[in-house]
């Protein structure tokens, strides 16, 4: 395979290697309980982050429920999907969709923060119930695989820079002669 | 030459570049005329003088660029504003109120000026964010209840909920992103657009506004608002909640954050002043 200069380009490299950290955190991230509800006269429950998706629907709470799953079950396979293809569109041949893709990293940039939300749910729940065993929150492994999640797809569209797109196409005002 | 595949068809027949210092593309932003009785803001446009040519160079309009009446903008002077995704340099257009400026490659917005002031607004915002700041510190979040037991929790419980059940990282960046980012991006804003004229305090200001760039990435206050939200939510069933005064003071900070920080980094570079720009031609 040919590749181009732009994928040594070693801001697309870091970009990948902090993708596929990500990728590999998700696992953890979906399968393990991020917290555990604990109440008087009920049995107590590991929630995961689906599994908290489904109990909000459950409840009636529809529109959150779909809040919950967009920002912390849609937005991160997006942008891991996202940033797969802007990484992929950086190697072979120069890309015909540089504008596409300029609008592709923007939007992934720009959803990015919306992940953090079950972090700070989970953070905010576990802080604020806290009456022993009447009603306790705790957090669990889960959640840190999630916040990991977060922050390294953060880093990695933070370290990738779209101006490998444009490498190719001369900058307009090098064009006077 | 540009690559043909990059021109739009009009450019491509013509084959003719217009001077370097006609390269951004304008566009005029929707004007709210009035709400209905839906309550749906109406939008009118305004309409694009007729003599201004609408075809940005190398770029394909959306419709919607287009249809809010797209053109060139004349340069003010020589320093260059830079397209911070595709690298793309700019003159510094000078805009009218209501006018956006976007990349002439990419068409990423660069630069607004929308129908508010200029900076003074900005600051407004900015010093209105960082008054509020201090109640959500301090006044209390959201009060819960349980059998006759009340729990008052402020803004640093979700540090506090992570730190003393041992997730000392997750605590730290929950404090980062909720709190320390988003009042220091407050207070860096406050400091760099109240010292701009100031200048002997030049180098510091580029250097604090780099900072607040670096910290702009992790400040999102809006997500802990919505957690927060989620969370009320969620335990309507387990406990009883009120929402205090303290919630809404961030809610707000975080609004003003949003904003202030929008304003500040889409209005195009001030024109260097005039003794430095000669001590930079001396320096050469």
């Amino acid at each position: 395979m040919k590749t181009r200069a732009a994928f040594t380009h070693s801001s697309t490299l870091q970009s990948a290697l902090l993708a596929l950290a990500a990728v590999v955190m998700l696992v953890p991230a979906y399968a393990l309980p991020v917290m555990h509800l604990g109440t008087f006269g009920k049995p107590t429950l590991d929630t995961t982050i689906l599994s908290g998706v489904i109990q909000l629907w459950q409840d009636g709470l529809a529109g959150l429920a779909a809040i919950v799953f967009t920002a912390s079950f849609l937005v991160p396979l997006l942008k891991l999907a996202g940033l797969t293809w802007l990484l992929c569109a950086t190697v072979g041949k120069p890309t015909r969709h540089a504008r596409l893709l300029t609008k592709v990293y923007a939007t992934i940039d720009f959803i990015g923060r919306w992940s953090m939300l079950d972090v700070f749910l989970v953070a905010f729940l576990s802080g604020a119930v806290r009456f022993g065993k009447l009603a306790s929150v705790h957090p669990r492994p889960g959640v840190v695989a999630f916040g990991a999640v977060v922050v390294l797809t953060m880093l990695a569209t933070h370290r990738f820079d779209p101006r490998v797109f444009w490498l190719e196409t001369k900058r307009l005002d090098e064009l006077q002669d | 030459m540009l690559e043909s595949r990059y021109l739009s068809p009009r450019l491509r027949a013509k084959q003719t570049l217009p001077p370097y210092h006609s390269d951004v593309v304008v566009v005029q932003l929707p004007r709210v005329i009035g709400i209905n009785s839906r309550g749906i803001a109406a939008i009118r446009r305004t309409k694009r003088p007729r003599s201004v040519p609408i075809v940005g160079v190398g770029v394909r309009l959306t419709p919607f660029e287009r249809r809010a009446g797209a053109c060139f903008c004349m340069a003010a002077d020589d320093s260059l504003l830079r397209c911070p995704l595709c690298g793309q340099s700019h003159s510094t257009p000078v805009l009218k109120r209501g006018q956006r400026a976007l990349c002439v490659r990419c068409g990423t917005v660069i630069a607004e000026h929308d129908r508010l002031g200029g900076k003074n607004a900005t600051l407004a915002l900015t010093l209105t964010g960082l008054f509020l700041a201090i109640p959500s510190l301090v006044l209390p979040l959201v009060t819960l209840e349980k059998f006759g037991r009340e729990r008052v929790t402020v803004l640093t419980a979700g540090f506090e909920g992570f730190w003393t059940h041992g997730f000392e990282s997750l605590g730290m960046l929950v404090l980062l992103c909720g709190t320390l980012a988003p009042f220091g991006l407050l207070g860096l804003l406050a400091t760099i657009i109240l010292t701009e004229s100031n200048i002997a305090f030049q180098k510091w200001n580029g250097r604090l506004r780099r900072w607040a760039d670096a910290i702009e990435y992790w400040a999102m206050p809006e997500v802990q608002v919505l957690g927060v939200m989620v969370a009320f939510f969620k335990l309507g069933d387990v406990v009883n909640l009120t929402v205090g005064p303290g919630l809404w003071c961030y809610g707000a900070t975080s609004l003003f954050t949003l904003m202030a920080w929008r304003r500040f980094h889409l209005q195009p570079a001030q024109p260097r002043p005039p003794a430095l720009a000669s001590a930079a031609t001396v320096a050469e």
